[in-house]
């Protein structure tokens, strides 16, 4: 049986920020919260401190496909979320190789980040590229639908069709459809039997082994959530602030709101072991 | 053992060898000199032969591989060939470019191993050999580029190469080589310098040893030039049967061709196939070197002519019963596989014959006559492939 | 600062595993006293060692393999099982003796199956990095980093075959894409987001479980297989 450890849920945490993107561009975009990840990879774009990003775009429907940005304009089309897994690993693997790029960030889930960091850490093999992966930003998660039995469920409940939908965001407790011109909210307990299995006895909310974790907290509504996990990701956020593409403010007093939802989801996850295992 | 006395002292290597666990060295001598001498692999079997039996070919050439870590590409591509062979596959042009090119990278790695092993350099120069880890690491590349791994490559399979090289890959190791065989030749100027090698090496040129030669071809390996039904295997322990304490717990089968003992290896292929005429010990190392030399123009060649637009893998495969021959021109030597497949297409036998099967005998009776120490350097320089030992068992004739 | 003082030991493997830590050797030098067969080492006979690494699996029809690993765990305060067949078995798991001149070497189990491991590290071969990062991780103390390797040491077999059966089977796998990327002979494709394993092709090197990230979670949070 499996037993969780309930203790540093959070991974270590060097600093939190609450930050959005100064860029006004940015911000109109159909960012997720504040932008702020979208203009921290640019200012590391910009500056050349990475040469490319990886991040998911969004292909058909609501699914994303790993793409890597070179550019502001690149990294634009790709914000805001998708609410799916995107697999990653071995399209990342190619593209990271034909591109020969020696420094990229990767936005990922809390899932990814630990398979990237685990490679970055521990090379088992030859062919791996860890090495490459400069920084890793986790994007705060609940979970990622099972995606055609999710869409089949607003199809026969809400007769919503897959091509109506326009976005999914993610407001407090609810999902916020858009399609057809208008928005309907799913509280999030309607939806978790659409998450994926594996996502309902996941244990991590934040994402302990990124060098960055991203998310939002309701308290502070248009901002995003950035918390630093080691220096280098520190220094980062920082110059990111100075050069002018990140407006930042200390955030530590959301750590316990943050904390919070980290509790249910281990919650979520030890119940759910219980009677998946 | 009445008469062999064994003291277990440690005869040091000063160096880099592959000579490990897994297999004593025995000599018996007399003032020094060496008057007969054991080469005895105890490493455990692991029965290679036996684990594919009833497995798919594309097992079976991932697990061959896995039999050696240091020459990995050449069980693979004699694998390959064998079962290619029964069952009346020819693999695309490019994918036996491939397959040669990296049999010749794994070539210079495995030859750089043993040239690591200081003991014909004299100690003051002997740091300078680092830099063969380092081109170790550099020739690397090529294998894990276009075979996918450094060690046990994935890419190689039935039927050819299962991934197709990019144009800008190839066109980078290309690009690369020039830089790399610079290198070379540096390491090689030392390695060859007159003034760095030790009495080791001078007693080593004045051991002449005329051995009956075996290869089938100078890079690849040629099935049609030697022949399979010509080998005779035997239990270690029946082509030397005192004493019993000690050869019994050989785990090798030793291997003659026509009824004779033949040296493999880059010695036999160089005395065959090219006018070297190395017959002295000493003929063993820059043998090694020369097929260095050798690897690295034949792969500028195979580089030029891999075309990225022509198929790298056959198509349509379809297994069966039959049976066929592999022979690859291994690091160490001649290697053959004969597979018999059944009608499913399965494994229903496998035979190896290594390189040092037929060697050992060869070893032991090169080593008799020089002194301990240039005995210990020799075996070495053939290279056994079996895991051997650091310790010498210093067995002296009452 | 002391170096720390390690033993090589290899008891029959491919050689694979003791290539890569040979490779590291120049980048852990450093701070690590290696003594290995390999090497210009007079002996390899200290008494006490910092730590022990073994490659290969044991030969359980060898007594005296077993008897030399026994007398290692004396020697030494952490055992380390380099490389699969070290730690899960690895191609070793289909070894089933019969061959000439040995037909009696039949079976081969993990270390762990012979003495208490402390740290396994998987892979066919693992990297000379890995050997680098492990050693920089180990010396720097990091547990949290360690934790999955210590996992890892109490597990005696692990494949492609169990990744299937406890993360797929059970639904509990994202689709990442993970395990696909890391095997080593290409035995995993993603289809339709789900890993098939191509069961032919897996020598059951334990990577992809390793490095699958719901299987991980679940091992380093304490879970046990
Ligand atoms: C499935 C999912 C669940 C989430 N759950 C929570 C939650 O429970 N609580 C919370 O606080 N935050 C959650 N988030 C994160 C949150 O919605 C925002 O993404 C985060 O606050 C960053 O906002 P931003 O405006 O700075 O991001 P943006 O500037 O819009 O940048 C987001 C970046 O993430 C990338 N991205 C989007 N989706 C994916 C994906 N699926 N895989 C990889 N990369 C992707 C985009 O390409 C873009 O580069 C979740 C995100 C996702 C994708
Ligand atoms: S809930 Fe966990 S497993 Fe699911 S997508 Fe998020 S991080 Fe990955
Ligand atoms: S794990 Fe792989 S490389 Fe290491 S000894 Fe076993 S087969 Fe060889
Ligand atoms: S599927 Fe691949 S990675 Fe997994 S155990 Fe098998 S060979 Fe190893
Ligand atoms: S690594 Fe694990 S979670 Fe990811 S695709 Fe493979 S089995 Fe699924």
């Amino acid at each position: 049986m499996i037993g969780l450890a309930s203790d540093n849920l959070l991974g270590t945490v060097f600093g939190v920020y609450l930050a959005r993107a100064k860029d006004e561009e940015i911000r109109r975009r159909k960012v997720a919260s504040g932008g702020a990840v979208t203009a921290l990879l640019t200012y590391a774009l910009e500056k050349g401190i990475v040469d490319g990003v990886v991040a998911a775009k969004r292909t058909k429907g609501l699914e994303g496909q790993a793409v890597v940005a070179h550019n502001k304009k690149e990294l634009l089309e790709a914000a805001g979320n998708k609410w799916s897994i995107v697999p990653f690993a071995t399209r990342m693997k190619a593209k990271i190789e034909e591109e020969n790029l020696k420094k990229v960030a990767l936005v990922c889930l809390p899932c990814q980040a630990q398979f990237f960091a685990q490679m970055r850490d521990f090379p088992l093999l030859e062919s791996d590229f860890g090495e490459r992966i400069k920084y890793i930003v986790s994007l705060f998660c609940m979970g990622t639908f099972a995606f055609n039995a999710f869409l089949n469920y607003l199809r026969m409940k809400y007769n919503i069709k897959a091509e109506q939908i326009r976005d999914i965001h993610l407001k407090k407790d609810f999902l916020e459809i858009v399609y057809n011109g208008t928005k309907l909210d799913l509280p999030i307990e309607e939806v978790y039997s659409y998450l994926q299995t594996g996502c309902l006895v996941c244990t991590d909310y934040t994402g302990i082994w990124s060098d960055i974790s991203a998310g939002f907290v309701e308290s502070e509504p248009g901002w995003t959530v950035l918390m630093a996990r080691n220096p280098k990701a520190e220094e980062l956020i920082k110059s990111a602030e100075k050069e002018g593409y990140l407006e930042l403010k200390e955030g530590s007093h959301v750590v316990g709101e943050i904390l919070k939802k980290a509790r249910e989801k281990l919650a979520r996850a030890q119940q759910n072991m219980s009677y998946l295992l | 053992m009445n008469e062999f006395k064994s003291t277990l002292g440690h005869i040091p290597f000063e160096s880099v060898t592959r000579i490990m666990d897994g297999a004593k060295l025995i000599l018996q001598q007399e003032d020094g000199i060496v008057q007969d001498a054991f080469l005895i692999l105890t490493a455990p079997l692991r029965g290679f032969e036996k684990l594919v039996i009833g497995k798919d070919p594309l097992f079976t050439i991932k697990a061959v591989m896995r039999i050696c870590g240091v020459c990995h590409v050449a069980h693979a591509n004699a694998t390959a060939e064998a079962i290619e062979s029964a069952v009346g596959l020819f693999p695309p042009r490019n994918a036996l470019l491939v397959r040669e090119l990296l049999g010749l990278v794994n070539r210079i790695q495995t030859h750089i191993l043993p040239m690591v092993s200081t003991d014909m350099i004299v100690e003051e120069r002997r740091s300078r050999l680092v830099s063969l880890i380092k081109l170790y690491g550099k020739v690397s590349d090529y294998l894990l580029k276009l075979g996918g791994g450094v060690t046990h490559p994935p890419y190689l399979t039935i039927g050819g190469i299962s991934k197709v090289p990019k144009w800008s890959v190839l066109n980078h190791l290309k690009a690369k080589l020039p830089k790399i065989e610079e290198k070379w030749e540096e390491i090689k100027g030392v390695l060859l310098d007159e003034d760095n090698l030790t009495e080791i090496a001078d007693e080593l040129r004045t051991k002449i040893v005329r051995n009956e030669f075996l290869a089938s071809n100078l890079f690849f390996g040629d099935k049609y030039k030697v022949s399979f039904k010509g080998i005779r295997t035997i239990p270690y322990w029946e082509y030397r049967e005192e004493p019993g304490e000690l050869v019994n717990e050989a785990t090798v089968m030793v291997a003659f061709y026509k009824g004779k003992v033949v040296e493999v290896g880059p010695r036999a292929r160089l005395m065959l196939f090219t006018p070297f005429r190395g017959v002295s010990l000493f003929g063993l190392y820059t043998a090694r070197i020369l097929e260095i030399d050798l690897a690295f123009k034949r792969i500028k060649e195979i580089l030029s002519e891999i075309n990225t637009k022509a198929p790298f893998r056959r198509q349509n495969m379809i297994f069966g019963s039959g049976k066929g021959i592999g022979v690859y021109e291994a690091p160490r030597g001649t290697l053959f596989h004969y597979v018999k497949l059944d009608g499913e297409g399965k494994i229903s036998r496998l035979k190896i014959i290594s390189p040092t099967m037929f060697n050992i005998p060869v070893i032991e009776n090169a080593v008799k006559g020089l002194t301990v120490e240039a005995a210990e350097v020799a075996v070495k320089l053939f290279d056994p492939c079996i895991p051997c030992t650091t310790h010498v068992e210093n067995v002296q004739k009452n | 600062m002391e170096k720390l003082k390690v033993l090589h030991v290899d008891i029959g493997s491919c050689e694979g595993c003791n290539v890569s830590i040979l490779r590291a050797l120049p980048k852990i030098q450093e701070f690590v006293d290696l003594d290995m067969k390999y090497l210009a080492k007079k002996t390899c006979a200290r008494d006490k060692y910092d730590m022990v690494i073994i490659t290969g699996g044991v030969c359980m029809n060898e007594p005296h393999i077993i008897e030399k690993v026994k007398s290692l765990r004396e020697k030494t305060s952490t055992i380390v099982a380099f490389g699969s067949c070290a730690t899960f078995g690895g191609i070793l798991r289909f070894c089933r003796g019969g061959q000439e001149p040995r037909p009696d070497h039949r079976n081969f189990q993990p270390i762990n199956s012979v003495v208490k491991v402390d740290y396994s590290i998987p892979g066919c071969p693992p990297t000379p990095q890995m050997v680098q990062s492990f050693f920089k991780f180990f010396v720097a103390g990091d547990k949290k980093r360690l934790k999955l390797f210590k996992v890892y040491a109490d597990i005696k077999k692990l494949s492609g075959f169990d990744l299937i059966d406890d993360i797929v089977l059970t639904g509990l796998c994202i689709g990442c894409g993970a395990c696909e990327l890391s095997c080593p002979t290409q035995a995993i494709e993603m289809i339709d987001r789900r890993p098939n394993l191509i069961a032919e092709k897996c020598i059951r090197c334990g990577t992809c479980y390793v490095r699958c990230p719901r299987a991980s979670q679940m091992l380093s949070m304490g879970g046990r297989k």
